[in-house]
């Protein structure tokens, strides 16, 4: 927290308690909506709303930033539908019964949050959180199986406070290793073929593309950092792109 | 914990329960980035009466032992082994060492947490299914393995900053990344009667090391394991009961009685 | 939680609610691993005599019926431990059947991301967990681990003594063997003769047996998680996790 725990006043103290329990919740809500692909949803309910803020709204992984909420849009929701939907099609080609289904027949994903490390700004406008999330992602197929892997990330996070209500401003999921179930990493190639990376197909082609975070390299680049206790924002210490050690040199520097 | 405490004292220890859980998940991060120097000297009680004890190793008593262990012994390991890391990946030559060695990343759930009446101190265990990964290693291939822990940690409040005063750390089972049917092996090491229970050897692959550059060894104080991994016929252990309310941090109340 | 309108006590009294919950949910699935199962009914649940488990194949609706379960689960415990006491007379033959309750089982099934809702009226709330569990027993091919994926969903009441377990529902996605993919067919391990005679032990049946969640295969329509816990009133005017 900004200050020790005996400089606040007892209204500022339980005030920051609840911000940071309601900063928890919004994330944990995100869980549960992503799992039931109800990616609409959740970009209506728990991101921003405020037009300054969906402008530069963010959603970044290891390979670039979708920035401006009708960018996240249009990958979070549009490219995961038709990505789904081509599925289920392919799937219906194969077999024809399952014509009635709905996209997402034989998918699973869930992304549970655990290790919360949750600062609130001094200002108490907004908020920076790390979590780290063992999932998995389990996809069907036109041959009636399907494919799972386990999937290790970070999941940072800048939450603005619209109203009374935390809302999610930048996200980060900084991807570490992924694995099918029942294979051994140990002989897991160091560079996988395209076909192999899940997690970077799904990404697809980001307003704008850096390498964020080379996974092959554990933890070096130290991105994202832990957050620490701060005043005010400042969009070069947030989790969107403009915080990233490397957006001089990606962007400004070009 | 103690509704019949006074408002400040109540709103007081609702904050504290956060840091204490912000100390340990700082702890998390810190340690998966194998920066040691900075978790000991930022996060833990500087007295000679700080405990850290691994059920696979021993318990190091004082803070003086923990940072011995924690920043110049595990500091000092990737370090004589980075040699052996540059021929496989020279392009790394000039890092810091310490978070290429590996990501161990001891996640925090299922938290039970209380703070003490006199909001000195606050108790938490938590179960942690954790893994270690790197995607490199001495002999260039990765390695991978399941860390599935508990975790009992006293912390204090030190000069208004919560850090860590004793840490039980217990591991259930650490079978290989994603193989391995760990109960279907355990048994089999026990009908085989192999000796080898891979307690303090990595059942991931970390890559042997090199057994002709000198390491500083590690030091403590108090010898034995707390916990014993998983098996069949290990019965039940509570080696971290949960906390319960409690006034103040005392033997009867503390994850390490007789260092408080 | 929304915070207007709330005085300063009325805000920490909700957020000790909030923390009381937690750890109550920690200590229940901390219990899961102490093999307390014989306790777990009388510590966590609630008096009242419209407790609900629910499980993927059904719930146990009643007081009595979850007692039984539980009950059973132990009785099942200690039919495992005796047995790997007769295999191992070594190691295990000296143990008390107290201390030997629970040998040979291991469940680990943390909680993790929690949506807790805290109703109007203070006597209520409502919980949804996610689940990563990892499980070990014992039966005709001997020790074999399981992952689990699911989740936790649950009501509470507030009681005399705290706030207690109303419904539970413990629901499961994949319960798979380790080393296995869960995308693909379990392959089977063969039987081990000295694990021949230790036979089957039947959990008794739900009393309310209804499919309340499949456990994912490839051919399972998308399966979302249990309904999220939203702000409520009273529980007149929420849904339930019991039937």
């Amino acid at each position: 927290m900004y200050k020790l725990i005996q400089e606040y006043s007892e209204a500022e103290l339980i005030q920051l308690v609840w911000d940071r329990e309601n900063v928890q919740e919004v994330m944990n809500r995100r869980v549960y909506l992503s799992a039931a692909e109800g990616r609409e949803r959740e970009l209506g309910e728990l991101w921003v709303s405020g037009r300054e803020y969906q402008e530069t709204a963010s959603f970044g992984k290891n390979w670039g930033y979708y920035i401006g909420m009708a960018e996240i849009r249009r990958y979070y929701v549009d490219k995961r539908g038709q990505d789904m939907r081509k599925l289920l099609d392919a799937m219906c080609t194969a077999r024809p019964e399952l014509k009635d289904e709905s996209p997402g027949y034989g998918c699973m994903s869930l992304y549970p949050l655990t290790t919360p490390y949750i600062e609130i700004a001094g200002d108490g406008r907004t908020a920076r959180g790390l979590w780290y999330s063992i999932g998995q992602e389990t996809t069907g197929n036109p041959k009636g199986t399907a494919k799972a892997y386990w999937i290790f990330q970070r999941i940072a996070a800048d939450l603005v406070k619209e109203g009374e209500a935390w809302k999610i401003w930048h996200l980060a999921e900084i991807f570490d290793a992924h694995l099918e179930p029942g294979e051994d990493f140990r002989v897991q190639p160091r560079v996988l073929p395209k076909e192999e990376q899940p997690v970077e197909r799904e990404f697809g082609e980001p307003t704008l593309k850096m390498l964020t975070h080379d996974a092959r390299y554990n933890w070096l680049d130290g991105y994202p950092a832990m957050p620490e206790p701060y005043y005010s924002f400042k969009s070069s210490d947030s989790y969107g792109p403009e915080g990233h050690p490397h957006y001089y040199r990606e962007v400004l520097a070009k | 914990m103690n509704r019949n405490l006074r408002l400040a004292e109540r709103i007081r220890n609702a904050a504290a329960t956060q840091e204490a859980e912000n100390v340990h998940a700082r702890h998390a991060y810190l340690h998966a980035c194998g920066d040691g120097s900075a978790e000991i000297a930022t996060i833990w009680y500087k007295s000679p009466k700080t405990i850290w004890s691994h059920g696979f190793f021993a318990t190091a008593v004082g803070w003086n032992e923990i940072w011995y262990n924690h920043a110049v012994y595990n500091d000092a390991n990737p370090i004589c082994d980075f040699p052996a890391y540059m021929l496989q990946y020279p392009e790394i030559a000039g890092k810091d060492p310490r978070p290429l060695m590996c990501i161990a990343m001891h996640v925090l759930a299922n938290e039970i947490i209380e703070v003490a009446d006199d909001g000195n101190t606050a108790r938490a265990m938590f179960l942690t299914p954790g893994i270690l990964i790197s995607h490199i290693n001495s002999n260039g291939l990765k390695f991978a393995e399941w860390q599935w822990e508990r975790y009992g940690a006293d912390f204090i409040c030190d000069n208004g900053k919560w850090c860590f005063y004793h840490e039980l750390v217990c591991p259930d089972h650490v079978p290989s990344f994603d193989s391995e049917n760990y109960a279907a092996s355990s048994y089999k090491e026990l009908t085989a009667r192999e000796e080898t229970e891979r307690i303090g050897e990595s059942a991931g692959g970390f890559a042997p090391k090199n057994e002709e550059i000198p390491r500083i060894p590690g030091k403590f104080t108090i010898q034995g394991c707390i916990h014993k991994k998983f098996s069949p016929i290990q019965p039940v252990q509570n080696t971290v009961p949960w906390p319960e309310p409690y006034s103040t941090l005392d033997d009867a109340n503390s994850y390490a009685p007789g260092y408080n | 939680m929304k915070t207007n309108g709330y005085t300063i006590e009325a805000l920490t009294s909700k957020w000790e609610d909030l923390r009381e919950i937690k750890n109550l949910m920690g200590k229940y699935s901390m219990s899961v691993v102490l093999m307390r199962h014989r306790t777990i009914f009388k510590d966590f649940w609630s008096a009242r005599e419209d407790v609900c488990l629910g499980f993927n194949h059904g719930y146990y609706k009643g007081g009595e019926a979850v007692r039984e379960y539980y009950r059973s689960y132990g009785d099942s415990i200690m039919k495992t431990s005796g047995y790997m006491q007769k295999l191992f007379p070594a190691e295990l033959g000296k143990l008390s059947e107290e201390e030997l309750f629970g040998t040979g089982r291991f469940e680990m099934k943390p909680l993790t991301s929690p949506v807790i809702a805290l109703s109007g009226d203070g006597e209520t709330a409502k919980g949804l967990w996610c689940c990563l569990g990892a499980e070990s027993g014992v039966d005709e091919r001997g020790p074999l681990s399981s992952w689990t994926w699911g989740y936790c969903a649950v009501d509470f009441v507030r009681e005399a003594d705290g706030w207690k377990i109303w419904h539970l529902q413990a629901l499961e996605d994949v319960k798979f063997l380790g080393g296995q993919s869960w995308g693909k067919v379990e392959e089977v391990y063969p039987p081990l003769p000295e694990f021949a005679e230790l036979g089957d032990f039947k959990l008794p049946a739900p009393n309310v047996p209804r499919t309340v969640r499949a456990r994912y295969g490839a051919d399972r329509p998308l399966t979302p998680p249990p309904r999220i816990p939203e702000p409520y009133e009273t529980f007149k005017k929420t849904f339930s996790y019991g039937v």
